[in-house]
């Protein structure tokens, strides 16, 4: 075995742990270089590097938190629905109060809270997280319509450019994502979530709770879908049924696309969101601007995250599942 | 070490992309050809111009609406138009913006239509001095007086109202007691510019009608009745009048939901604010099981499953769609792309009152039967046969060209006689 | 379950929806002064209902089964009967023959799916996203965004006869029953099911068993699809990754199915889980809740169900410690005593 990965030089290289760390921010650079010139430079203007910023604030900062839980080799799909139901609720108590301290508050709490609810149906109450996940993500999707009806919550628009000047969307995130490299980096968090990812029988064995570490996973996840949502009424202004409807799939894309492995473990990086994140921007973007028709930017979108997923993984001698 | 440098030039690429992005807007791609409003400088169709649509619709009146801007409206004016994917909300709308704008688009044609997505689109497209028209039947009056905010133009919310009061007090004048289970789409709120302003006024003629006929006393106002969440029956006051009202924008579910409601027999009429087919099997196996004829008045467009429901016939031998308010998307399409070449011109003073938008109303034709229908279905198939043709853009883009002009235009096409004569049908 | 009369099996299976409905009766007589099937078209309304749940959740259960989540079913129910719709009506044919041109394109999306699966060899909920991405806008464009709409149109009547869809329903639960009890298919989903590698070192095909699983989830997807469309009279070609929701919406029947189909078959138990949600939902529907406020009552109770499925093994395992702790202490006295 050995003897044939030393004759595939190839194969070492796509194995190699610095070829996963580099080659989704080497992607990205690429792609918006490629972009840049087939749009005259104006993919990479100031306004219009800004703007992909803005755009892929809210799916980095959902994603971040989310990293924790793919990373222990989990999936949540319901990232989106905790987001959005979770910034619907800050909103009503906005209207309710008038505080932007209790807003955030509540976001953050209410994030908290939901995710948590999801990992202890898994830890405590032994549900499958992918049922959980779906389940969940079914859930306060509807009881975000039962709330809402179809109406939707609003933030006055002072307000927002008061939120917008003071740089509350960059500062929310940049504070977020500090804390996340730190905590999945260089502390006991991180490193146990990638054990579990790695070997969940093995890290059992070694004395790391599963079910402490998940539980941790998610409340960091939650306190992401809490900032994510205050990013996102920052943006949008309002929340309605039908806001940011494909949130689920977008930080999932936005993960993997990033370089995290499905499967989570060693090759699990916190900056995976993010950098997934503005490839997906930038893809969309590129092609708007060089005039690729939308509906056909998403098939595009697909077959690239597609490509893009299979040449950055090793490909495995079996067909993909939890046991190898 | 190799973690590190990989983290650190992400972390490099996040917050240099946002540096770099932090200066000025003013550095940015869109807007090339806009011209600063106040100084007009006269209808020149030589300068091209890159629009972003950003449309709520799907389906095939969204294609015919489209199909009139590619084949009569680009042409005309030089515009090019870039599509959104279905948007759903203000998020949505303002990343559509944003596209456009770094791919050089200097307006906007907008019809997402909660007045949040109006409010945050139409501060965007200031900040970007990026001219922004909206397709909406409600006024929004807090971002009125911004200057690249051109004006609203869209299903005029008293006409749609008036034409299913119109059509609805026809059904219920033959003395007998009607009963109705209306399908309110996104009325909740409409409104206050939550929900959708003609569903929400489309309601309120329904009920108003079957009030006014019957003198019923509702035991809360009809704009409460009609802003109520929770589906159900209208306390009427008159034992034989059942009025069921259903808010939700998802008909498949409306469908299984209102099935049981009908089938108990006791409605006779049905309305739907959008989507009535996705109703048409419920009703017919209604019918037959009960053997009794259920009137359907539904708003539509002049496209083939109108047509089909005024020609198909349900089990009782009755036509499948009785009455048909129509709202026709492509005049309001021309009219929103008409005040964009006034912004061009530098002429948007003139689309304004007092310096501020104006929401001009198109008027939905009631359609109540088949042989109208018939001549009706022929509008919008042809380049001359669309109700503003080529040169109806062009003298309505003209300097000085006012939104009372507009307004005139409009009322002189909101009669379906009328209109139906002046295209020779 | 040799110890189990076969009686106590079928009453085991039927008791699921006659009480459900028993239950919903009671609460729509109390709240509403209602039945929940008072006319034959309530009938029809459960028949059809309880059809696109059994389908669909058969649907998903050849490949959940086996751990895999596919994210791109809804895009294959999409864009297979959009696209078999709009084959069948281009040349003037009955609704018969939109089934089946909606079953062979579903085949052709499901096969596609499961070839991307073993060539890409990305998990399968990766791959759901990228493809889903991509089959929405196959029908997006065919349709030229108009979706599918067959209202008015002729030879259509027979997709919506209750005679037909108890027809197509029970042939595909006879189907299934079939395939995951006498072929080779059963034998190497069970396999699978216990562990891919050792069914892999065993001599199975795992990847021809994938693309087989893929190929009859899209076709029988797409039945579900055609008997929901048969009804509303339109299927939107939507995009935006959001066409997975009608799928996912169905996984209670299947995890349902699962379990009662233990003291049966698991097409029965989907069959019968099917019927005992459709009742449930209708009953919900006439006492006026709003779908939102269905979809929350119906998932509350889903995960009420997944925590006693994670559990319930355990009551059997405590009376088992109890036993033995209990022969345990009785063997000491013994011992002590002698």
């Amino acid at each position: 075995m050995n003897e044939k990965k030393k004759a595939n030089p190839i194969r070492k290289i796509l194995e190699s742990r610095l070829f996963s760390q580099i080659m989704p921010v080497g992607l990205l650079v690429i792609l918006t270089v490629i972009f840049g010139i087939a749009t005259k430079g104006r993919l990479t203007s100031a306004a219009s590097l800004k703007i992909i910023v803005e755009q892929a604030l809210v799916v980095a900062t959902v994603s971040t938190g989310g990293a924790f839980i793919f990373a222990s080799g989990n999936v949540s799909l319901s990232l989106g629905a905790t987001t959005v139901l979770t910034a619907t609720l800050s909103l009503l108590a906005y209207n309710k109060t008038g505080s932007i301290a209790v807003m955030f508050i509540v976001a953050i709490g209410l994030g908290v809270i939901l995710m948590t609810v999801s990992a202890l149906l898994s830890t405590a109450l032994g549900v499958r997280v992918m049922y959980v996940t779906i389940v969940m993500m079914t859930l306060l999707s509807a009881l975000q319509q039962a709330i809402l009806g179809g109406s939707t919550v609003s933030l006055p628009y002072e307000v927002v450019q008061k939120l917008v000047k003071g740089g509350v969307m960059y500062i929310g995130f940049i504070v977020f994502f500090i804390v996340c490299v730190v905590l999945f980096h260089m502390t006991d968090i991180g490193r146990s979530l990638r054990f579990i990812g790695t070997n969940n029988l093995c890290a059992e064995q070694t004395g790391i709770s599963k079910a402490k570490y998940l539980l941790i996973a998610f409340i960091i996840a939650g306190v992401g879908c809490g900032i994510g949502a205050i990013l996102a009424i920052i943006r949008g202004g309002s929340v309605g049924t039908s806001t940011l409807p494909s949130l689920n799939m977008d930080c999932m894309l936005a993960l993997v696309l990033g370089g995290m492995s499905i499967f989570g473990g060693s090759k699990s990086y916190v900056y995976s969101g993010v950098v997934g994140a503005l490839t997906v921007v930038v893809l969309n973007q590129g092609l708007l601007m060089i005039g690729v028709d939308a509906t056909i930017i998403q098939a595009i979108r697909g077959i690239a995250f597609l490509t893009l997923v299979t040449v950055s993984q090793v490909r495995p001698k079996g067909l993909p599942a939890p046991e190898g | 070490m190799k973690k590190i440098i990989a983290l650190l030039l992400a972390v490099v690429m996040v917050f240099g992309l946002a540096a770099c992005g932090g200066t000025s807007a003013d550095n940015g791609s869109g807007t090339e050809s806009g011209t600063e409003s106040g100084t007009a400088t006269g209808l020149d169709l030589s300068v091209h111009h890159k629009v972003g649509v950003a449309t709520v619709h799907e389906g095939e009146a969204w294609e015919i609406a489209k199909t009139y801007l590619e084949t009569v409206v680009g042409p005309t004016f030089n515009m090019e138009f870039i599509y959104s994917e279905v948007l759903h909300d203000a998020n949505g709308l303002i990343a559509f913006m944003e596209q456009c704008y770094a791919a050089g688009c200097d307006g906007i044609v907008n019809l997402v239509t909660s007045n949040d997505a109006i409010a945050q689109g139409a501060h965007k497209a200031e900040e970007w001095g990026m001219w922004f028209t909206t397709q909406n039947s409600a006024w929004v009056e807090e971002v009125s007086t911004l200057e690249h905010n051109i004006g609203q133009c869209g299903a005029s919310p008293e006409s749609v109202g008036e034409a299913y009061k119109m059509a609805f007090k026809q059904i219920l004048s033959d003395g007998q007691p009607h009963s109705v289970v209306l399908f309110e789409g996104a009325a909740v709120g409409g409104d206050k510019g939550q929900g959708a302003a003609s569903h929400f006024y489309s309601a309120v003629g329904v009920l108003e009608a079957f009030q006014e006929t019957y003198g019923l006393t509702y035991d809360k106002p009809i704009a409460d009745l009609v802003n109520q969440q929770d589906p159900g029956e209208v306390n009427t006051g008159n034992p034989d009048v059942h009025i069921y009202l259903y808010p939700g924008r998802n008909p498949g579910d409306a469908v299984t939901a209102l099935l049981p409601v009908l089938q108990t027999g006791n409605y006779d009429c049905f309305a739907a604010v959008f989507s009535y087919a996705a109703f048409t099997n419920a009703i017919a196996d209604v019918e037959q099981s009960t053997g009794k004829d259920i009137k359907v008045i539904a708003t539509g467009q002049i496209e083939q499953q109108t047509k089909t429901g005024f020609e198909s016939k349900d089990p009782t031998g009755d036509t499948v769609l009785n009455g048909a308010i129509l709202n026709d998307l492509s005049l309001a399409c021309a009219i929103n792309c008409i005040e964009l070449m006034h912004a061009y011109s530098g002429d948007v003073a003139s689309m304004k009152d007092n310096g501020k938008t104006v929401l001009l109303g198109v008027r939905s034709y009631p359609i109540l039967g088949a042989d109208v229908y018939a001549k009706m279905e022929k509008i919008n198939t042809a380049p001359e046969l669309y109700i503003l043709t080529s040169e109806d853009l062009i003298a309505l883009a003209q300097p000085g060209v006012t939104w009372q002009d507009l307004e005139a235009k409009l009322a002189e096409v909101a009669d379906v006689n009328t209109l139906l004569s002046s295209k020779g049908l | 379950m040799k110890n189990r009369s076969k009686l106590k099996d079928i009453l085991f299976t039927i008791a699921f929806p006659v009480l459900t409905w028993a239950v919903m009766e009671l609460l729509c007589l109390i709240f509403k002064d209602k039945h929940v099937i008072a006319t034959a078209l309530d009938i029809k309304t459960v028949i059809r209902n309880t059809g696109i749940t059994a389908v669909t959740a058969y649907a998903l259960s050849f490949n959940l089964k086996e751990g895999r989540f596919d994210l791109s079913l809804g895009s294959q129910r999409m864009a297979g009967t959009i696209i078999g719709g709009l084959l069948a009506m281009a040349l003037g044919l009955s609704g018969l023959w939109l089934l089946v041109f909606a079953v062979v394109f579903g085949f052709i999306f499901g096969i596609l799916t499961g070839l991307a699966f073993i060539s890409l060899r990305v998990p399968p909920m990766v791959l759901g996203v990228g493809m889903a991405l991509i089959w929405e806008v196959v029908p997006y464009v065919i349709s030229g965004g108009k979706g599918l709409n067959l209202f008015g149109v002729e030879g259509m009547g027979i997709l919506t006869e209750s005679w037909f869809q108890i027809l197509v329903v029970v042939i595909m639960a006879v189907l299934v029953y079939i395939l995951m009890n006498y072929t080779r298919l059963g034998y190497e989903t069970k396999a699978v099911q216990g562990s891919q590698l050792i069914a892999r070192n065993s001599g199975i095909n795992i990847f021809r068993h994938a693309v087989e699983c893929y190929a009859l989830a899209g076709a029988l997807v797409c039945i579900a699809g055609v008997l929901d469309v048969s009804f509303s009279t339109q299927m939107a070609s939507g995009l935006g990754n959001t066409s997975n929701g009608v799928v996912t919406a169905n996984m209670f029947a299947m995890i349902l199915g699962g379990y009662i189909g233990e003291r049966t078959d698991a097409s029965v138990g989907i069959l019968d889980a099917a019927l005992t949600l459709t009742i449930f939902k209708y009953g919900l529907s006439l006492m006026e809740f709003s779908d939102p406020v269905n979809s929350v009552v119906n998932m509350l109770i889903f995960i009420g169900f997944l925590v006693f499925q994670a559990n319930r093994h355990k009551a059997a395992l405590g009376r088992a410690r109890k036993a033995r702790i209990e022969l345990a202490q009785k063997r000491k006295a013994e011992m002590a005593a002698a």
